[in-house]
């Protein structure tokens, strides 16, 4: 069940979403700066709070208070969850393993992968396929 | 007589005018603009944008201003002050440059503070993992992308503020984490040590579900040190509980609890069965039995590696490949196609070993053809499977 909450005065909406929108920016050029690998999940979480924030501000526009405030704390569940992603990696990169785990598909190159489980998959039919011979040859034998 | 207002008032009224505040938005771009001049940086590329908009703005009020109407006054005013609120949000961001960003302070029974709480877990995980260098299956790998997954539809909930929804979908998201370390540990046979604490999965609710894997864990286990081969039967009844888990965990992410207990009830029945199946079978070891089981387990575990594969798979070229959904629906009829093959193949190896019981002539005659019969339907399932994976293969980067 949805449950009413406090509106926000006008200046935390405004304080949130001064802070929110600097962290972004922050985590967008840090982004664009890493050279050691581009996650594509960072992308996305820098698209989804992006896509909040601009949603936080049009609800400001028509003078929706609450709607604003709530959005802009979803753009910043997205924006930390990228800078975290992309802190994290930094320290892997730092200690020279840069052996990242994926936290999600969208960060392997589909194409590749697919080719690859497509070959595994058709390593198993034929290991089947061996295993079947070789019991009907000894069946055959019998 | 007129009535006759103070001068302080005049001026007060005069403040509030839309050309008063018009000036006021002109003259705050204008001192914004100097304040960011000969700088190229982040934060003054961030408020060049405010600037921008807040220009747009007074553009619009601008146009308003011209009709001497009620809707385009109050149209005026409301984009003079929207103008004037993003040059704020620059001011402040401005002053607030030198200092540390504070992060919105979410207090801790809200479903927000939770959502928070997963995303620190998920990232607490990722670089446990990376410090450990353990390997991650396939299948490990598909439960922290369900884990992401879920996160970013605990935010998504954040829209209709549905706070229990959202809690519940985080702790099942932690929990999932807590699995997601047990089966790495299991897998690597070592103890992440970064990874010590289960998070917030405490509640009433969660403890069927965690009992139950509790018990199909010992027997993964048990299945993973045990010095002889593991019988087939008791990686199927595993397979099965595990399933009923799963079914369990998803039941309980849609606060179906009744559901999900028996779910988790039956997942921890069928684990306590087949540790009691594989405890018999420990105490016969008889050589044959041993090889038959060896050789059937490892089937076993190829059949289940072929599902996991077709599932990543199709997971993967979702929403990516044009022809994904005809490559899915051949993805799927390849695997049916295996697993029959799969089924034909154990119908004909059970009746072979099972040879030795036949006595007369007559019977191993016919055993034998019906054997054949099955290993040939096998063979011609396999090719079939392989024409649906050479299909879904040409589907996807034939016709791109």
């Amino acid at each position: 069940m949805a449950k009413a909450k406090q509106q926000p005065s006008k200046n935390q909406v405004k304080t949130r979403l001064a802070s929110v929108e600097l962290t972004l920016a922050k985590l967008t050029e840090d982004f664009k700066t890493t050279t050691y690998r581009q996650n594509e999940l960072i992308a996305d979480c820098i698209k989804n709070a992006s896509n909040e924030l601009k949603a936080a501000l049009d609800y400001l526009f028509t003078g929706n208070l609450e709607e604003s405030f709530d959005l802009a704390g979803m753009a910043w569940l997205y924006a930390d969850f990228g800078r975290q992603i992309l802190d994290a990696e930094a320290i892997e990169h730092m200690l020279g393993e840069s052996d990242y785990i994926e936290l999600s598909e969208i960060s392997i190159p589909w194409e590749g992968k697919a080719l690859a489980l497509i070959d595994q998959l058709e390593q198993e039919i034929q290991l089947l396929r061996a295993d079947i011979d070789e019991l009907s040859a000894a069946v055959s034998e019998q | 007589m007129p009535i006759k207002l103070s001068k302080s008032l005049l001026d007060w009224l005069e403040r509030k005018s839309p050309k008063a505040k018009m000036e006021q938005l002109v003259s705050t771009i204008g001192e914004i603009n100097s304040l960011i001049q000969g700088r190229e940086d982040t934060l003054s590329a961030l408020v060049r944008q405010h600037i921008s908009m807040a220009e747009a703005d007074c553009n619009a009020a601008l146009e308003n201003f011209k009709f001497n109407d009620k809707s385009s006054n109050e149209e005026c005013m409301r984009r003079i002050l929207f103008g004037l609120f993003r040059l704020e949000l620059a001011k402040q961001q401005l002053t607030a440059e030198h200092a540390q960003i504070c992060p919105p302070n979410f207090p801790i029974e809200t479903a927000e503070h939770s959502v928070l709480e997963l995303s620190g877990a998920i990232i607490q995980t990722k670089m446990a993992l990376e410090f450990s260098n353990c390997v991650i299956k396939e299948t490990t790998s598909l439960r922290l992308f369900t884990v992401v997954k879920m996160f970013n539809e605990a935010v998504e909930l954040l829209r209709s503020n549905y706070q229990d929804q959202i809690k519940r979908k985080v702790e099942a998201a932690l929990f999932m984490l807590y699995l997601v370390k047990l089966e790495i540990e299991l897998d690597n046979k070592e103890t992440i040590i970064d990874l010590q604490h289960d998070w917030a999965i405490n509640s009433r609710e969660s403890k069927p579900l965690i009992d139950s894997f509790k018990t199909i864990y010992r027997l993964k286990e048990t299945c993973s040190i045990s010095s002889s081969p593991v019988p087939a039967r008791v990686t199927s009844q595993l397979e099965v509980a595990l399933g009923n888990f799963d079914a369990a965990l998803e039941a309980f992410v849609r606060e179906q609890d009744d559901i999900a207990e028996k779910l988790a009830v039956t997942g921890k029945i069928q684990a306590e069965l087949a540790e009691k199946s594989l405890a018999n079978c420990s105490t016969a070891g008889e050589e044959t039995a041993k090889n038959q089981a060896k050789a059937l387990d490892e089937l076993e575990k190829r059949t289940k590696q072929f599902k996991t594969r077709i599932v990543l798979l199709q997971r993967l070229i979702n929403k990516r490949a044009s022809q994904a959904e005809l490559a899915r629906r051949r993805l799927d009829a390849a695997l049916q196609y295996y697993l029959g093959a799969v089924h034909s193949y154990r119908k004909a190896a059970h009746k072979t070993d099972g040879q030795a019981e036949q006595t007369s002539q007559a019977k191993t005659t016919t055993n034998s053809q019906q054997k054949l019969e099955q290993l040939a339907q096998a063979t011609s399932l396999t090719r079939a499977a392989r024409i649906d994976l050479e299909f879904a293969r040409n589907l996807l980067f034939v016709n791109e």
